[in-house]
């Protein structure tokens, strides 16, 4: 501790306030020397920053967020098609199909919701849907196992109520399958299967989940830049 | 992203908040520094324009771009020149004395440390607005629970389907569709100043939750001296839980079933080791220069992202500090009180902003309704109990001003909340399920809320551990939570002079929600083993995290009255 704070102060004070013993001083330095990590994590994401996002689109730096599976190209891409494929504002009943996880990382309906805003989405037993991870399951099931004709049929007069004149079968695992999206829609003969608008020009190779290839959330951009060895 | 909209907001809700805090302060003994009453704008600014927002939209509709621009014009102006009048006011009354000397604050030359400390505050306070301005906004909570309803009120106000149909066979799509309106609002209105909705514009709004709770800290303890004040707003600013909670891996092992999760505990002692390296040379590096060490992950950060814990904690800090100054006022203005003298002083105006701040906060998170109605019914207490009659009458009334500004802002949400709803956490209906007053828990294998008291006690090691693991973790709080445990038993061997401290009411709040978290956690339908994982109850404690900072430094660093030796 400086002398010039004078006596009194036993360092670390000024003559507005006498400090703590010795033992909390030295835990109160601790803790503020300890914020070395985070000073370190800032220096990090800088320097990731300036070698992956700067300047680039939001869009672009979206999808630089590896870690985030509902900025991938695929569904990214797939949000396209369907709002060109749709017309302004519809009226979508979503339906999961063929799920293989109940992780939180498969509520696929739910980014929907969001991203294909103002497309309005509906669900079957919706208080599941929108519920959380405890309840996620449980509406899984629903459609899985107690979804029958007879509630099927019952379900057509809320769905009419509601305007619903599309239905989207998405099926439901933690990578997004767009080629396996299912999109129908209400005609005079009942549901007819429609095919969404094609991909636009660049983006044919998105239609389908493509794992990372390098780096995660936060990556610095430096593996990139530099040569993979033999 | 900072987008034209963007600062369209922040000069705006500044503008207001420069407006209400100058008028506030007109007549208070002690009208504060620059730096609090900057952070304390920001804060009572972004606080008013939610719970105006939610206001207007419950009964206007969504906002009008041309109506919310020239607002937001408006209030930048008239902020402007609410500044310059209080400039002129200050620098008439400090001809008649020294606003420096009438706060307590003394100003000895700067040390090397006291630089240095500075430096590293300037550098975690650029760098959390830089983060959160930068990032795109990718987590699941505020872009799910937080964006999308500030997309409905962008688009269609309240009480639409959107809102409301959501009991039927079939039914519309929105999670936690109880969850208060404060952040969506602020969404809502940035939309309207850009014509467009964008999330990224409105993360951009966090980084100046941050700031200015770092210079209402600051403010706070910078009575009590220079180095104090650069500790604690430092403890703040580099807390390891501003920048992110998904650690590379947890020290726990949270694949055991919740009941088997404490006999489960595995202390990793390589993990800090690890996760250090990866924030110091990079995930990719490490992996590539030591494999065998790994895994190395960079961890991921939820509070910047847009959710409302952060918020509702700078909201928190902020009314508790204009409470504890209109309490401090009374004090002052009765006479002599040792522990009091020196305070910063406010009046009926503090009580006023303590009011806003708290409505704002519980329009943050569901938890802000109950933190601030324990704050008022502490500060109220702690009035009733305080000597004097005069005093009493004098503190009851700031305090109920504060209250009267809490209802009106939260009143309509309360309204709007009638009609929606509870579709997966009740907490209050789970509480009552645990007493065995209502219905019994709901069948089936997913939902884990007690329906005894002693199915609840089952649980409780569970909930201990929970707090355990995650405050003493260095690598979220740093040792935040060991020093204000230690700052309180030291205290606590003079429970009179605790009792009777300026900081009480802030140090019964923090001690309070800590009560109130762990009966939330016991009552939750959740698998604790998996909440965990989603960082709670870290996410909870940061909500009094500033506060707890606040009562750490003010009761170890004890200010020396006049009449002291």
């Amino acid at each position: 501790m400086s002398k010039r704070d004078g006596p009194g102060s036993r360092g670390g004070g000024t003559r507005a306030s006498a400090p703590p013993p010795r033992a909390l001083r030295l835990l109160f330095f601790a803790c503020v020397a300890l914020s070395i990590l985070p000073a370190l994590f800032g220096l990090h994401y800088a320097r990731g920053y300036w070698n992956v996002r700067a300047g680039k689109s939001i869009a672009e730096q979206r999808a630089s967020l590896l870690g985030v599976n509902w900025f991938r190209p695929a569904f990214t891409s797939f949000l396209d098609r369907l709002d060109r494929t749709l017309p302004p504002q519809s009226h979508v009943l979503i339906e999961p199909v063929r799920a293989q996880t109940t992780a939180g990382r498969s509520r696929w309906h739910l980014f929907l919701n969001h991203y294909a805003y103002p497309h309005r989405f509906y669900t079957r037993q919706s208080a599941w849907a929108s519920g959380t991870l405890v309840d996620y399951p449980r509406w899984i099931e629903h459609h899985q196992r107690s979804l029958g004709l007879e509630q099927r049929l019952a379900d057509e007069a809320a769905i009419r109520e509601r305007g619903i004149d599309w239905i989207l079968r998405i099926p439901i695992g933690i990578q997004f399958r767009a080629s396996q999206v299912e999109l129908f829609k209400r005609g005079a003969s009942g549901w007819e299967r429609v095919d969404l608008a094609p991909p636009r020009a660049g983006a044919e190779g998105a239609d389908d989940w493509q794992e990372p290839t390098g780096g995660l959330l936060f990556d610095s951009g430096q593996a990139e830049s530099e040569p993979e060895g033999p | 992203m900072f987008t034209l909209a963007t600062l369209l907001v922040l000069a705006g809700t500044f503008g207001l908040g420069l407006v209400l805090v100058e008028a506030a302060r007109a007549r208070a003994p002690t009208p504060g520094g620059a730096i609090e009453r900057t952070g304390l704008a920001l804060l009572v600014g972004l606080g008013s324009t939610a719970v105006l927002a939610t206001a207007l939209i419950a009964g206007l509709g969504p906002p009008a771009p041309f109506a919310t621009r020239a607002a937001l014009l408006a209030a930048a102006l008239a902020g402007a020149g609410a500044w310059i009048r209080g400039a002129r006011a200050r620098r008439a009354r400090a001809k008649s004395r020294s606003d420096a000397a009438a706060e307590g604050c003394e100003c000895p030359p700067w040390t090397t440390l006291d630089r240095v400390l500075a430096l590293a505050l300037v550098g975690f306070t650029g760098f959390a607005v830089f983060y959160a301005a930068s990032m795109p906004m990718h987590l699941f909570d505020p872009v799910y629970h937080f964006a999308y309803k500030g997309k409905l009120l962008a688009h269609e106000g309240f009480g639409g389907p959107s809102w409301t149909d959501l009991e039927g066979p079939i039914g519309r799509i929105i999670t936690h569709p109880d969850y208060p309106p404060g952040l969506p609002a602020l969404h809502a209105v940035v939309a309207a100043a850009g014509r467009q909705f964008d999330e990224d514009a409105t993360r951009a709004l966090m980084g100046a939750f941050a700031a200015a709770a770092i210079a209402v800290l600051f403010a706070a303890l910078r009575p009590r001296g220079r180095r104090p004040a650069l500790i604690g707003a430092l403890a703040l600013a580099g807390l390891p839980l501003l920048y992110y909670s998904q650690l590379p891996r947890n020290p726990v092992d949270f694949d055991k079933d919740e009941l088997t999760f404490v006999s489960s505990l595995d202390v990793q002692p390589g993990e800090f080791g690890r996760a250090a390296l990866a924030l110091a040379i990079g995930a990719e590096t490490a992996q590539r220069r030591f494999p065998h060490l790994g895994p190395f992950q960079l961890p991921d950060g939820w509070t910047l992202d847009g959710a409302g814990d952060f918020p509702l904690a700078a909201l928190l800090l902020g009314a508790l500090v204009c409470l504890t100054r209109a309490a401090a006022g009374a004090r002052r203005a009765a006479g002599h009180d040792p522990e009091w003298r020196g305070e910063p002083a406010g009046g009926a105006g503090d009580g006023v902003l303590a009011g806003v701040l708290l409505g704002a906060a519980a329009l943050m998170k569901n938890e802000g309704l109950a933190l601030g109605a324990m704050a008022l019914i502490v500060f109220a207490v702690r009035c009733v109990i305080a000597p004097g009659s005069w005093v009493r009458a004098r503190a009851l009334q700031q305090s109920g001003w504060a209250l009267v500004l809490f209802v009106l802002a939260v009143a309509p949400w309360m309204v709007l909340r009638r009609d929606i709803p509870s579709i997966d956490e009740n907490y209050p209906a789970a509480v009552l399920r645990m007493l065995g007053i209502g219905d019994a828990p709901t069948a089936g294998p997913f939902d884990h809320s007690p329906g005894s008291l002693g199915a609840a006690a089952t649980r409780f090691p569970v909930v201990l551990m929970g707090f355990v693991q995650s405050s003493l973790n260095p690598l979220r709080w740093n040792l935040v939570w060991v020093l204000f445990g230690a700052v309180l038993a030291w205290r606590l061997a003079r429970p009179r002079a605790l009792l009777h401290h300026p900081l009480a009411v802030p140090l019964a709040v923090v001690v309070g929600a800590w009560a109130l978290y762990a009966l939330v956690l016991l009552v939750t339908p959740w698998d604790l083993a998996v909440l965990y994982t989603t960082a709670i109850p870290d996410r909870l404690l940061l909500q009094v995290a500033p506060v707890a900072i606040w009562c750490a430094v003010g009761l170890a660093w004890r200010r020396i009255s006049p009449e002291q030796p």
